[in-house]
Formats: C-alpha cells, sequence, structure tokens
C-alpha cells in the first residue's frame, strides 16, 4: 500500500512537471519569435512615416500625433499574432504621454527632436541591446500560471532581467506587458 | 541613439555598454558625489586623448507609467571643458536638432557647481529647450567610451 502511494505521489508530481513544461515551452516561444520580430524591426515597416506630428489641433490637444499613422504601427503589433490588445492600450498611452511634450511647429528645414521616439519604445528601454543581443541565452528565472494567465520572470544577462505578462487567447499566449525587472537594486533599468 | 551615431561619426570611438556608466544623478536620490568625482576624472581623460563621451541628462520631470527610467530623457555628446565666468564647464554637442550653429553652438555649456556636485546648463536649442514640461539639462550618467 504504501508502495502505491509513493508511486501515486511520483505520477503526480511527473504529470504537474509536464504540464507546465508544455506551459513554459509555448510561452517562451512567444516571447522569444516577439523579441526576434522586434529586433529585425518588423513594426517599423514604413519607419518614421507611423509618428507625424500635428500642429492643427485646438483646446488642450494643440499639437497631437496622427492616429491615423500611428494605426498603421498598431496593426503591425496586431498581424504578429504575439501581441495583445492590452499591450497596444499601453502604446496609445505611451504616446498620449509623449504627446505632451511636443512643441511648436519647427522652421521650414529644421527638424527638432520629439521626445519618446529616441529610445526603444517595444522596450521601453535605452538599453535594447542589453537584451536583443541576448536572446539566444534568456533564461526563464520565474514563471507563474493562472488559468489564462502568465507571469514570467527572464533573465537575459547579469543584472538585466525583464518582466513579460501574457494572457492565453484562442489557444495562444500574447503579450500583454514588457517591462523591466528592478528587484536588484543594481538593475540595469533602475537609473 | 543619434548621439551613438554622432560619437562614431567624430573619430572611431563607441560607447561602451550600460555596465560601464557612471550613475552620478537620481531623481529619487539626487547626486552621487562619489560617482560624480571619478565620471569627471574619466572625462578628462577621454578628451585628453581626444575622446567624446556619451553623456545623459534629465530634462523633463516623470516618464511613461510603464517606464522605470525616472531620470535620464536625453543623451548628448561631451567634446571639451573649460572654464568661463560662470564656472568650469563641459563643452557638449546637442543632437535635438539637425541646425549646426545651435547643436554644436559655443553656448552648449554644462557647468559643474562644487558646492553640490550637481552638473547642469542649457541647450542652445531653443525650440528643444522650450518645449512644454522641459527644464535645464542636468547630468544624470556618463558613458565610457573607446576607441574601436
Amino acid at each position: 500500500m504504501r508502495y502505491l502511494q509513493i508511486l501515486f505521489v511520483l505520477l503526480l508530481f511527473t504529470c504537474n512537471k509536464s504540464y507546465s513544461q508544455v506551459y513554459d515551452k509555448a510561452i517562451k516561444g512567444t516571447i522569444v519569435k516577439f523579441l526576434k520580430w522586434h529586433k529585425e524591426g518588423k513594426e517599423e515597416k514604413l519607419g518614421e512615416y507611423y509618428f507625424v506630428p500635428r500642429y492643427d489641433g485646438t483646446g488642450d490637444r494643440k499639437r497631437y500625433f496622427d492616429r491615423d499613422s500611428l494605426e498603421l504601427y498598431y496593426n503591425n503589433f496586431r498581424h504578429s499574432g504575439l501581441i495583445s490588445e492590452l499591450y497596444i492600450e499601453q502604446l496609445k498611452e505611451y504616446f498620449n504621454y509623449y504627446e505632451k511634450f511636443l512643441g511648436d511647429k519647427p522652421k521650414d528645414g529644421e527638424l527638432i527632436k520629439i521626445e519618446g521616439l529616441d529610445q526603444d519604445i517595444v522596450l521601453n528601454t535605452f538599453e535594447p541591446e542589453e537584451i536583443l543581443e541576448n536572446i539566444g541565452t534568456l533564461k526563464i528565472t520565474k514563471i507563474l500560471v493562472i488559468y489564462n494567465k502568465a507571469l514570467v520572470g527572464i533573465n537575459f544577462k547579469r543584472n538585466v532581467n525583464m518582466i513579460f505578462q501574457l494572457t492565453k487567447t484562442d489557444n495562444k499566449w500574447l503579450i500583454d506587458y514588457i517591462g523591466g525587472d528592478n528587484t536588484n537594486k543594481n538593475s540595469a533599468f533602475s537609473q | 541613439m543619434f548621439s551613438r551615431r554622432l560619437l562614431s561619426k567624430n573619430g572611431p570611438n563607441c560607447y561602451l555598454p550600460w555596465s560601464q556608466t557612471f550613475q552620478i544623478y537620481k531623481t529619487s536620490t539626487g547626486v552621487d558625489l562619489a560617482e560624480t568625482k571619478k565620471a569627471l576624472s574619466y572625462i578628462i581623460s577621454a578628451l585628453a586623448q581626444k575622446i567624446p563621451v556619451l553623456i545623459g541628462v534629465d530634462n523633463r520631470s516623470g516618464a511613461p507609467a510603464a517606464n522605470p527610467d525616472n531620470s535620464t530623457d536625453h543623451f548628448v555628446v561631451v567634446v571639451g571643458m573649460g572654464t568661463d565666468e560662470k564656472g568650469k564647464f563641459l563643452q557638449f554637442v546637442d543632437n535635438a536638432t539637425n541646425n549646426p550653429s545651435t547643436g554644436a553652438s559655443f553656448s552648449n555649456r554644462l557647468y559643474y557647481n562644487s558646492t553640490t556636485g550637481k552638473i547642469t546648463g542649457k541647450t542652445a536649442v531653443t525650440d528643444y529647450r522650450n518645449y512644454p514640461g522641459m527644464h535645464d539639462y542636468i547630468v544624470t550618467q556618463v558613458r565610457k567610451s573607446i576607441k574601436k
């Protein structure tokens, strides 16, 4: 009887492990595919065309980013099949935030920097190389899966840790959120 | 990104990764005097070897919700140093414009306050400086560069 009990516990442990490993593989697959997709610049096929400042607004929004151009940018993410609408909502918040810093229309022939466009928008960092040059060796350090949600900690190199949040939709894991993990005070993202 | 290009355009230089950075100021904790001292020593030795230095600056408050970096907003390239009637300064080139008369203006100077350790200054790129919510540049980090 005791042997049967041990066998049952071992069987349960083995089954759980393989169930979890299937999850881990699918989740890691989405993250790696997305990072490679971004490294190839597939969200910016048309370059600066997506980020067009407009100066014809009224009220609080005198200056703003052209919504139609931004929508084309968001559609690139949708077509990747790796990103959820929740993530796209954050991109929209990003541009709403930086819209506040748009200055007056520059003089003809002069280009003035637009805030928010000189960093990696997707990863929200000035240090994308630290992540994108280490995709091949990334390691999942922590993973929590509850029903259709996953919270994943990933290490890319020393002091370069990221958090990914995903949702399972139509049997596919889609990325909801990407951010730096600043648990460590020496984190690359806690300047 | 433009600062990085500027750095490599002006001679065979490239900046080193984040791990080779002097973080001298954060909005949350203020000036790190020990790091500032090291950073200034580094800038002096780099400029003596004709290596320009990439630095990060804080020029507005806050950051988008998902962005953990609440200090560095912009990067410029230090190309010289000196002393004028306002004190000791770092001369910089600002890539916030394509206009060389303001981007590389002699008035692009960041002054060292020996009491607080803060290094601050104004860019000559007035159209950028006058963006809503902007304040004077405060040097947040100094990146090491090497000759390729």
